[in-house]
């Protein structure tokens, strides 16, 4: 019984596919041109995401200690960095530790040789997950005693956080602008399709079809397009980037400043934005046209 | 039972199509419907299967008011209403079996029961050995034919059929009546729209005639034209096949 409720739809919605090769090709190409410039911008903007995260995690902020603190201060100064989710690791580095650092940085260390290293401070190096929390962080940690100086690096990690929010701006502005693009493209098919079988469907009507029963083949029919053009638009989407990362990064490790995401993890993501958007335009835009042109 | 109370039917354009018409249709009746064309059938028809709503007045079908029929039960209504056209209306792309089992798919019935009742259908109306052809194989009275199986498939409680014959010839015309008698006397309401005159005369059945809008004759056993119309019609030698009574019409 459910078989044969729903076999009607399914056949009819594979059917239309073929009856009308031309318009269906058509509106294919479109969604995957659509996708393939949706997965350009995906890639763009993962990878900028991904290489502005790795920026802004270079340590940037660094802590100064009081000079001769008390072991207790250090501890409860790394107990507070270990509670903080947003603190990815740090580093600390001990008076001995700067006064060699700040010695190898000169070219003669001999000169230093007698300065007494009870006037350098401990440091701390730090990378935050999120370099936009880097202000709050700085207030939280200045407030521990025994703290001297929280240093940040402000104009770099205002541009980070601002190029981010400027990448996701553009990213959903491109996202809308096709997606209702194809939004029309599919309508337009289903309206095709619709006057195309407009005989049938008032055949339809004239048994006792419901609105669903007429409706549904349509729908699937533009889901299936969606379908189609997204994984068409992945393959291409995802054979460049492979491409791409093999020529970009021969000799790089993904541990890398400069590295992009890895293959697998874009071609993941673009297959699912592919797969919802191009289903869901499919289905809505079919949705929309059918119900426009289709009433009992 | 069917009952039309005070309807009238005027579109957004101003014409009215029907006014103020009333006349009640028991079931297992077989009415024919005439007027000439724009007298207001073809509304009264699609009145009956709801694609259109009266402006005035109700339309009931064994008492349930269809004019206020919510539209997402309508095709539930139409399940019980065969409709025949002049035009056939067939799926071209579809078999003869097919074209008549559509109509079984739609309402869910399984593959089963389908397998089962359209032969028995296809029989009934003399196309069982057809079955594989498709419409454009046919004559134009098999598809006729054809469109009475699907629209009998599903056991309608009402046949509603639009000039049935107004494609036909004389031989085919003749056949789909008997057909739809046939049909009529299993209890089926068989309702005809039609401007064959030579058909109604002969069938003697019940007879409502729309002029303008207006129902002006519902003759039981009656031919196309009343004694006078004919008298008119001779005396002036015009032929009324395609004006229903005519202006001298009686009401």
């Amino acid at each position: 019984m459910i078989w044969s409720k729903i076999r009607y739809p399914l056949t009819e919605g594979l059917r239309s596919l073929i009856r009308h090769p031309l318009v269906t090709l058509a509106s294919m190409t479109t969604i995957t041109l659509m996708l393939v410039l949706m997965g350009a911008f995906t890639v763009f903007s993962v990878n900028a995401r991904h290489i502005m995260e790795k920026a802004g995690q270079q340590p940037p902020i660094e802590i100064t200690m009081e000079l001769g603190v008390y072991p207790t201060v250090l501890i409860e100064v790394e107990s507070a960095l270990k509670a903080d989710s947003n603190v990815l690791d740090f580093q600390r580095y001990s008076p001995q530790e700067n006064f060699n650092m700040f010695k190898s940085s000169m070219e003669n260390e001999d000169l230093f040789e007698d300065f007494p290293v009870e006037n350098i401070p401990y440091t701390y190096s730090i990378r935050l997950v999120d370099p936009d929390y880097g202000e709050a962080f700085q207030a939280q940690i200045s407030g521990i005693p025994g703290v001297r100086r929280v240093q940040l690096e402000l104009t770099v990690m205002r541009f980070l956080s601002k190029a981010i929010v400027w990448v996701n701006y553009v990213t959903l502005a491109a996202l809308l602008v096709l997606g209702v693009i194809a939004f029309f493209i599919i309508s337009n098919m289903v309206r095709v399709a619709v006057f195309s079988r407009a005989e049938e469907i008032n055949i339809m009507k004239y048994v006792g079809a419901t609105n669903l029963y007429i409706r549904v083949p349509y729908i699937l029919e533009g889901a299936i397009v969606g379908m189609l053009g997204a994984l068409a638009a992945w393959l291409i989407v995802g054979v460049t980037y492979d491409k791409i990362y093999e020529i970009l990064l021969a000799g790089a490790t993904p541990d890398d400043f400069l590295t992009l995401v890895r293959t697998d993890q874009i071609k993941r993501l673009v297959l699912m934005i592919n797969l919802v958007l191009g289903v869901g335009v499919g289905a809505v835009g079919s949705a929309v046209s059918v119900r426009r042109h289709v009433k009992v | 039972m069917i009952e039309f109370d005070r309807v009238s039917k005027r579109y957004v354009t101003g014409t009215h199509a029907l006014r103020n018409v009333s006349f009640t249709i028991e079931d297992g009746e077989f009415v024919f419907i005439i007027g000439k064309s724009g007298a207001g059938k073809s509304t009264l028809i699609k009145l009956l299967t709801c694609e259109e709503q009266p402006s005035s007045g109700n339309v009931r079908i064994d008492q349930i008011d269809v004019s206020a029929l919510r539209r997402r039960l309508v095709p539930y209504l139409r399940r019980n209403i065969g409709m025949v056209f002049q035009d056939f209306r067939l799926i071209d792309s579809k078999t003869v079996f097919e074209n008549v089992a559509f109509a079984m798919e739609i309402i869910g019935a399984s593959r089963r029961s389908i397998r089962r009742r359209v032969p028995i259908v296809l029989s009934i109306v003399g196309l069982r050995d057809k079955a594989r052809a498709l419409p454009r194989q046919l004559s134009g009275g098999e598809q006729q034919r054809v469109a009475v199986a699907r629209a009998m498939v599903n056991n309608p409680l009402l046949i509603l059929a639009d000039e049935p014959t107004g494609n036909l010839d004389p031989a085919s015309s003749e056949a789909l009546m008997a057909l739809l008698e046939q049909i009529n006397q299993s209890g089926t309401t068989v309702i005809v729209c039609t401007h064959d005159r030579d058909l109604v005369d002969r069938m003697k059945r019940r007879v409502l005639e729309i002029q303008d809008g207006n129902l002006v004759r519902d003759d039981r056993s009656s031919g196309y034209m009343t004694k006078r119309t004919k008298v008119v019609a001779a005396q002036e030698g015009t032929d009324e096949s395609d004006s229903g009574s005519g202006e001298e019409a009686a009401p």
